[in-house]
């Protein structure tokens, strides 16, 4: 068997695996529900995931211990991951086939030599780093968007949010309406164009702009092993670089930390053999460095470093932030939550009641595709028995709570609930408030026990002059937890009556309204 | 796509395929073991719904008597679910004010593996309890001299305990089978403080002894002889010279409406059970023998009781009871 | 194409075969390493463990004993030195090489003659004599309630500190930690004043007398609490609580209460000079309780009208039977 049918099979068997995994991130026991399937594996192999939050948070968040196995691999053996693994190289590789099917040969050529924009992946790599390796602390400024353009991140936002919600409609897996998620449709085009750059020039965005292959090319630079040009009958007739997928002039002197390892010049070679995979340097030589000048590194390093302190001057992470923004039970505080978010959306798509949707740029363009809730989408606010996010997400920006902890039981009375938010009663739109009719669905829906609304009775005289009595909802700022239900189910549907803002959430001490002894239950048996 | 066929692949070209086959393989078979092993958020929700067992009912007694040990553990009914347990009988417990059932089952250790049930009925009121007890009363049951009120017959024995009304029935009517049930309920009754006992001394007082069946008297809580509206009397079976016949008598808060229920049980006889007025007796004052046809009812209403006859054979067994009601309710009482 | 280009020769490449071989092990060895040592193995804590520090603060001094004094008059160094004399001299509480820290009443930015705030000629003093001890730092701070600046500088305190030879930290942000009292309900995972106090050894709490809408008065155990950061208004719920968790959070050295004019009313703002009235008395004391407790006399009422001040005395921060310290009584001079 040929390698390059070896790579073919690895590419579908990758991408086939990676469908599936994101087809499957539903909580539920079936077989095409989550079950036991390993659905954060890909990103938990993403080496640009852990180096990322290794630099921002100075900790290597356990599970992404599986990156150290692609940086081996990449270590001994070069951008294996990018022509063999990565499910968009593998998407790209496809479209570019088909794209350049019917381009004549010298045509084909042409598109295939290296081009120095391809250094800019290095510049990209390099600003996104040294953004997230500001130092921690009081003044954590580290802001971590590698997830924007890192691949894995990157088709798994858009596989989640776009590509599957139409397969979900057709497979009617989902029952009743079909989920919603806001801006996916900016999600979809931009993964769209991305694809739609191969028709440019084949793997557009694996050799230009994406980052991990920009990581994986610097890690794999020097590998004992690789492709490699002989020169004892080569013609220099440049037919290898015919489907060259990483234009990393095969030939010679091969540009180390440009091929893909996509195997296709050793097949193409018309002499045979004198492209080979073997102990490197090649008798060809190589160009074993990135292609990046020192000066550009510098200035990708200067913008990277400007970016956090330029995104916080704006006190979003301060005095100003968004009380419309309810982040995920278990989320941990808005600073970290940014150094540890890679945007996956992984949680977005396990969300049961379709409560969280990826943020737009309204509280930021830092908080951009990170999960937040918006009650009035889905089938409820967020339920109290559910988990799921926090089990879905590869870096700990959610941590994994256990229902425990959730609920504020079983050891954790201490603590309390986890408070994601309050509900507030806007007197003005509510129906037995403001306009005389009864209506109490969020007392009534309201999940926690005993209820966070209470009802104040009240006997009033209508202007027809007919006594009534009515309900009128009150919230308890001791017993809400902000889950959302009681904003989903108002009947007032256009701005609910009773809105949650992201006060009094636990994972920021600075956020909370009453004093904490008034929610948790008295410590006992304590003296001075 | 074109390859050369100038090169066919070699040894460790193959070799280096089947290596990432094999590598593929291992990962396919590492992702199948995966989707067993539920992740912690699939299984919470899995169980969620049940969210919190319900708390285990605590056993009947702390400590059990030598012997005894509790089969299984307790059981608890809300009037909701009483059918479920004793089924029809349900109604005479939920028409007398019932509020739960607790009911275990207790071994006697050695013996034939025989077993007493125990019901604890929580009837609100002592009141309450007693008429379940004397409703059920079983004819010949000897008084077992425990608690407020008490019966044992063969393999039962009840008692009133305050608001409670408990039944120990035995798997078998054996001797040491009884022997257990009482001692479980002397256990019960010592185990558990109650507010108010039960005692039905002043309204038993109401009625003469000649006569008197041993133990009948017993509180009906609700619909009276088929009367919808008449809650809470108190009624005695009396055998004479081979003639049965039933007395009634309930204290009423006053005079008023003692006279008032008397009128309407008057009503009923007449319009709703198709009876006849016969002429008013002498005596008591306000008194009414109504003919049903093949029995024959007296009503009256003196003071704040409400008392009568009811199913006297002729028109002379009811007379000669009222009076007898008469003497005993009037002279004896204030 | 690309031009042909000469690589090494083949003798070169066996050699540097090895060692890139070695260089990648080393690279994996190194990767496996940072990889571990970094590797989180309790990733962020779950909410209800404390990781704040106890910031407990012990600064009295033992060897000294309790002792208060009373001084009557209205010239306050004057009052301060005879008070302190009385006691035993300023050196048995400061001695050389002290690091001395002043917690102030700085919280509003109103002139001192309106007794909202602590007269800086009273500070002055006091500056004076620690340096005149031997301290060998003296640092004035508060976290104000209004702007920092404008309040150390319209209270006159900032210059007085100055000009005295003494430190001014005004805190910002950065300047406090998430501390924990250990047996507080309220004081748990809260900013609490941190980095002023490196170093330092000694701590007085110099404050006036005034009266207080939630807590009753405020004198020198309110005092402390300019020592909260964050959002601290919330404990206005439970300020009794607030008050007792402080108490227990700092012992100072000393406490110097001024009621030379005590504020009567519309505490604790105040603004008006109708608002005080001339008490014509200073306090010095080890015991915070005992100085409050007498105090409240100057203000018309008892300790026991003071809640804080009741269960302070209760959880045994301190005696509120001041007279059971033998306060030295020292009247004004005859002039």
């Amino acid at each position: 068997m040929r390698i390059t049918t070896a790579r073919r099979i690895a590419q579908v068997f990758f991408f086939v695996l990676f469908a599936w995994l994101c087809f499957v991130a539903a909580v539920g026991t079936r077989m095409w529900q989550w079950r036991g399937w390993p659905i954060r594996w890909f990103l938990e192999l993403d080496p640009l995931v852990a180096l990322g939050t290794v630099l921002s948070t100075r900790s290597l968040y356990p599970a992404l211990s599986w990156a150290l196995a692609t940086i081996v691999l990449t270590i001994l053996l070069g951008r294996v991951f990018c022509g063999w693994v990565c499910p968009l190289g593998s998407i790209h590789h496809f479209a570019s086939w088909l794209a350049q099917r019917s381009v004549p040969l010298k045509r084909r050529i042409e598109a295939n030599q290296y081009h120095p924009a391809q250094a800019i992946k290095y510049c990209l790599l390099a600003g996104m780093l040294a953004a997230a390796a500001l130092p921690v602390g009081r003044m954590m400024l580290a802001s971590l968007q590698t997830g924007l353009l890192d691949p894995i991140p990157l088709v798994n936002r858009s596989f989640n949010l776009a590509v599957l919600s139409v397969t979900d409609l057709a497979a009617g897996r989902w029952s009743g309406p079909g989920r919603l998620y806001s801006g996916a449709g900016l999600i979809g085009a931009i993964f769209i164009a991305v694809v739609l750059l191969n028709v440019a020039v084949p793997r557009f965005y694996c050799r230009f702009i994406c980052p991990l292959g920009a990581l994986l090319g610097v890690i794999g630079r020097s590998a004992p092993w690789g492709i490699g040009g002989q020169r004892t009958k080569c013609t220099e007739c440049g037919v290898c670089d015919l489907n060259c997928a990483g234009a990393c002039s095969p030939m010679g002197p091969i540009r180390a930390s440009e091929c893909l390892m996509c195997m296709n010049c050793l097949d193409d070679c018309p002499k045979g053999g004198q492209i080979a995979y073997g102990p490197r340097p090649a008798s060809a030589g190589e160009i074993a460095s990135p292609g990046i000048s020192r000066r550009d590194f510098v200035i990708s390093v200067a913008a990277g470093l400007a970016v956090a302190p330029l995104a916080r001057l704006g006190g979003a992470t301060a005095g100003d932030w968004p009380a419309g923004m309810i982040r995920p039970p278990g989320a941990v505080a808005e600073e970290e939550f940014l150094a540890r978010c890679v945007k996956c959306s992984e949680c977005v798509r396990v969300c049961p009641t379709n409560v969280l949707q990826p943020a737009g740029f309204s509280w930021g363009w830092e908080a951009l595709w990170t999960p937040a809730l918006n009650n009035r989408i889905g089938t409820s606010g967020c339920q109290a028995n559910c988990i799921a996010c926090g089990h879905a997400c590869p870096t700990g920006a959610i941590r994994p709570l256990t229902l425990d902890e959730k609920l504020g039981r079983g050891g954790f009375e201490a603590a309390g609930p986890i408070r994601i938010g309050l509900a507030f009663v806007d007197r003005g739109r509510c129906l037995p408030w403001a306009m005389e009719r009864p209506c109490i669905v969020c007392e009534e829906t309201c999940p926690v026990s005993p209820k966070a609304i209470h009802l104040d009775e009240v006997e009033l005289t209508t202007r027809e002059g007919k006594a009534i009595h009515l309900q009128r909802p009150v919230v308890d700022p001791a017993r809400c937890v902000g889950c959302g239900v009681c904003e989903h189910e108002c009947p007032m549907s256009g701005l609910r009556a009773i809105r949650v803002t992201a006060d009094n959430e636990t994972r920021d001490p600075g956020h909370a309204v009453l004093l904490r002894f008034d929610i948790r239950p008295a410590l006992k048996g304590r003296d001075s | 796509m074109q390859h050369s066929k100038a090169r066919s692949p070699g040894l460790w070209e193959r070799a280096i395929g089947a290596c990432a086959l094999a590598v593929l393989a291992a990962v396919l078979a590492g992702v199948c073991i995966q989707q067993a092993r539920f992740d912690p958020a699939v299984m919470v929700a899995a169980v969620a719904p049940q969210a919190a067992p319900a708390p285990a009912v605590p056993g009947l007694l702390d400590q059990w008597p030598a012997g005894l040990a509790p089969m299984g553990g307790a059981e608890t009914f809300a009037p909701a679910t009483l059918s479920d347990k004793i089924d029809g009988k349900a109604d005479l417990y939920l028409s007398a004010g019932f509020v739960s059932l607790r009911d275990q089952r207790v071994k006697l250790s050695g013996g034939q593996g025989s077993w007493t049930e125990m019901f604890v009925y929580d009837m609100g009121l002592p009141a309450n309890a007693f008429s379940v007890f004397s409703s059920q009363r079983r004819p010949g049951a000897a008084d077992a001299g425990i608690a407020d009120y008490s019966y044992e017959a063969d393999n039962e024995l009840c008692l009133v305990h305050g608001r409670y009304y408990v039944e120990l029935v035995c798997s078998d009517p054996s001797v040491s089978a009884r022997r257990a049930a009482e001692a479980l309920a002397r256990a019960y009754v010592g185990a558990t403080a109650v507010a108010e006992h039960a005692n039905i001394g002043a309204e038993e007082a109401l009625f003469p002894p000649e006569g008197l069946v041993a133990g009948s008297v017993s509180l009906v809580p609700s619909d009276v002889f088929g009367f919808d509206r008449l809650k809470n009397v108190f009624v005695a079976r009396y055998r004479v010279g081979g003639n049965e016949v039933t007395l009634f008598a309930a204290k009423r808060g006053g005079p008023g409406e003692a006279a008032k229920e008397a009128a309407e049980l008057r009503g009923f006889f007449v319009a709703d059970c198709g009876g006849t007025e016969t002429p008013a007796p002498p005596a008591p004052p306000g008194a009414a023998i109504i003919d049903l046809g093949g029995s024959f009812e007296a009503v009256f209403a003196m003071g704040p009781y409400l008392a009568g006859v009811h199913q006297a054979a002729d028109r002379d067994t009811a007379l000669a009871w009222l009076a007898v009601l008469d003497r005993r309710i009037g002279g004896g009482k204030p | 194409m690309n031009p042909s280009a000469r690589g090494p020769e083949p003798l070169a490449t066996r050699r540097e075969f090895f060692r890139r071989g070695l260089s990648a092990g080393a690279a994996i060895a190194a990767t496996g390493g940072i990889g571990a040592w970094l590797l989180d193995r309790h990733p962020p804590g779950d909410f209800g463990r404390t990781r704040s520090l106890d910031l407990r603060r012990d600064f009295s001094v033992r060897s000294a004993g309790p002792a208060m004094a009373i001084a009557r008059g209205r010239d306050r160094p004057g009052m301060l030195r005879r008070a302190l004399a009385a006691m035993g001299g300023i050196g048995r509480f400061i001695a050389t090489g002290d690091r001395v820290m002043l917690k102030v009443n700085a919280a509003f930015a109103t002139p001192a003659l309106l007794g909202a705030t602590t007269h800086p000629e009273l500070l002055a003093e006091l500056v004076r004599l620690c340096r005149a001890a031997g301290a060998a730092s003296v640092v004035v701070t508060d976290n104000p309630i209004n702007a920092p600046e404008s309040c150390f500088e319209l209270t006159g305190i900032g210059a007085a500190a100055r000009s005295a030879g003494a430190d001014l930290f005004i805190p910002g942000p950065g300047a406090f930690r998430a501390g924990t009292l250990p047996s507080g309900r309220l004081i748990r995972d809260w900013p609490v004043l941190y980095e002023p106090f490196a170093g330092v050894t000694k701590l007085i709490g110099v404050a006036p007398v005034k009266s207080h809408h939630r807590a009753g008065a405020s004198m020198t155990m309110k005092n402390w609490y300019g020592l909260l950061g964050g959002r601290r208004n919330q404990f206005h719920q439970d300020i009794d609580g607030i008050i007792v968790e402080l108490a227990m959070l700092v012992k100072p050295t000393l406490v110097v209460l001024d009621g030379t004019d005590s504020m009567m009313t519309n505490g604790p703002t105040g603004g008006s000079l109708a608002d005080l009235k001339a008490t014509s008395t200073l306090v010095v004391a080890t015991d915070a309780v005992a100085a409050d407790a007498f105090g409240a006399t100057l203000l018309g009422r008892t300790f026991r009208d003071l809640p804080y001040l009741v269960r302070a005395g209760e959880s045994g921060l301190g005696t509120t039977d001041f007279e059971s310290l033998h306060p030295a009584r020292v009247p004004a001079p005859a002039s």
